[in-house]
């Protein structure tokens, strides 16, 4: 249960990250379809993050390095920091759908914005959390788990940045 | 200094000038930060003068990323909701013309939205014509019916029903101020809207944030959070706006100060025919309390 609910947040991590690498990219007024495919793309980029973690740690208890228990207990801890984190940004972003322009705005100067900044450091966070208190195997699991969810968003940005130079105008 | 302002050169009779990077960086010598500095050594060049498509290319990006911000906090919504009830007191075709435009985010979102109404004929005014060409593929693309026309806006002749500007002013010295005002006057327009940061307490730690957080391009966060520092105090754009337009009444919309402010930090200083402002009240409802 914790490993899949860590790994929904990773993809919805993921495909907030796809649009952000887009955004920015494309001057279009419309542009609906686009910032969907965008956030697509940042799950396919998910997905194979998610797929090489799961080489890791299915390979690492196969190694003996740790139990599943283990992991699952150590994920317990990280996925507090993560929900913390997610149930912050989903009041900013219902605060987006509102109306009112204020309340939009609210929701996006106090929550989105800062939100994208505070995301590398809640990742890490979330990574420190399950390896206090837990073996040195699991802490370096933990660690490189995060790190290749930050380079998710690398990548994607790459990847927009490259389409952009190629096809300027969409 | 904005950095912008520095690596191009445009004159007001169209023609495009190199610049010197020895230039750009001389000018940056009493810049607060020396980071302005090693930015601006490092833009594309050869031979020590910026390299034009090179140059168009790093602002390109920059105003892309400026687009995204403007779609972030609503700009579109926000200008239209105060444009609208003005233009419908005037009868017959309008024209707006968009001044110092850049990428004409803003002109082709309302053409593309058609959310000024009937009748209203949108112009982008910008003295980069790099930018301007790209604002005119970028309306192609979508089929869009506006128009851009290169000048300066301290040079304007082109005539129009409102003048409007978003993030410009703050590019012009408080001494420069009334002159782009007396342009616009002069030419019989009815009125303008001209929106630009507001410099309250937090808009140094905000546009910091946004620019951060938005933006990927050094000269789009460079410029960003130097905007912040180098924006207008509500009275000195009253005071310019009285100078160089006395026919016009002049008007704020969320001054300094007032507690949505924070929320709108892209405020507006407002000029029109006296005899519009009480049926733009009028018009307005609630949103007049927030007139000043
Ligand atoms: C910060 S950008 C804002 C662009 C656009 N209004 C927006 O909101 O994205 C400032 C723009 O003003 C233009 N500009 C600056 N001084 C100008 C002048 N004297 N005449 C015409 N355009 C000018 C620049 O070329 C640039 O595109």
């Amino acid at each position: 249960m914790i490993a899949v609910v860590l790994c929904v947040l990773a993809l919805v991590d993921a495909a907030f990250s796809g649009f952000r690498a887009f955004a920015g990219r494309d001057g279009r007024i419309n542009k609906r379809q686009a910032k969907i495919e965008a956030a697509g793309v940042g799950v396919v980029a998910g997905l194979v993050a998610l797929a090489l973690l799961a080489v890791l740690f299915l390979g690492g208890i196969a190694a003996g390095w740790y139990s599943y228990d283990e992991l699952t207990s150590a994920g317990r801890r990280m996925l507090v920091v993560y929900a913390l984190f997610a149930a912050l940004i989903t009041v900013g972003f219902g605060a987006y759908f509102s109306n009112a322009l204020e309340v939009r705005s609210l929701g996006t100067v106090l929550v989105l914005g800062p939100g994208t900044l505070f995301r590398p450091p809640v990742i890490l966070a979330g990574a420190l959390a399950a390896a206090i208190g837990s073996s040195a195997a699991i802490g370096a699991a933990a660690f490189v788990a995060a790190v290749v969810m930050l380079s998710v968003e690398a990548i994607l940005n790459r990847r927009f940045s490259a389409q952009l130079a190629a096809h300027p105008f969409g | 200094m904005e950095l912008s302002d520095l690596i191009v050169d445009f004159r007001a009779d169209g023609s495009r000038h190199p610049v010197e990077v020895a230039d750009a960086v001389a000018a940056l010598e009493d810049a607060p930060f020396a980071s302005s500095k090693r930015l601006a050594e490092r833009l594309p060049q050869t031979n020590g003068v910026y390299d034009p498509a090179g140059v168009d290319g790093v602002l390109l990006r920059s105003h892309l990323e400026l687009q995204r911000l403007a779609e972030e906090v609503q700009h579109g919504q926000r200008v239209t909701r105060l444009l609208r009830p003005f233009l419908d007191l005037i009868d017959g075709p309008k024209r707006i013309v968009d001044v110092g435009c850049g990428l004409g985010y803003l002109v082709r979102y309302f053409a593309s939205t058609g959310s000024l109404g009937d009748d209203v004929e949108v112009v982008g005014f910008d003295f980069n014509q790099g930018l301007l060409g790209a604002a005119q593929k970028l309306a192609d693309i979508e089929d869009l019916d506006c128009n851009f026309v290169a000048g300066d806006a301290f040079e304007l002749e082109t005539e129009a029903t409102l003048y409007i500007s978003s993030g410009v002013i703050h590019h012009f010295s408080v001494p420069d101020l009334p002159d782009f005002f007396a342009r616009q006057h002069a030419t019989g327009a009815a009125g303008c809207f001209h929106f630009d940061v507001a410099p309250t307490w937090i808009t140094p730690l905000g546009a910091w944030v946004f620019h951060r957080a938005r933006m990927r391009e050094p000269l789009a966060r460079h410029d960003g959070v130097r905007s912040a520092l180098r924006a207008h105090t509500d009275a000195d754009l009253v005071r310019s706006l009285h100078e160089g337009a006395p026919d016009w009444e002049a008007l704020l919309f969320d001054a300094t100060g007032r507690r949505m402010a924070v929320l709108n930090v892209m405020r507006p200083v407002i000029g029109m025919k006296p005899d519009l402002v009480g049926p733009y009240r009028q018009a307005l409802g609630n949103l007049a309390r927030r007139l000043s």
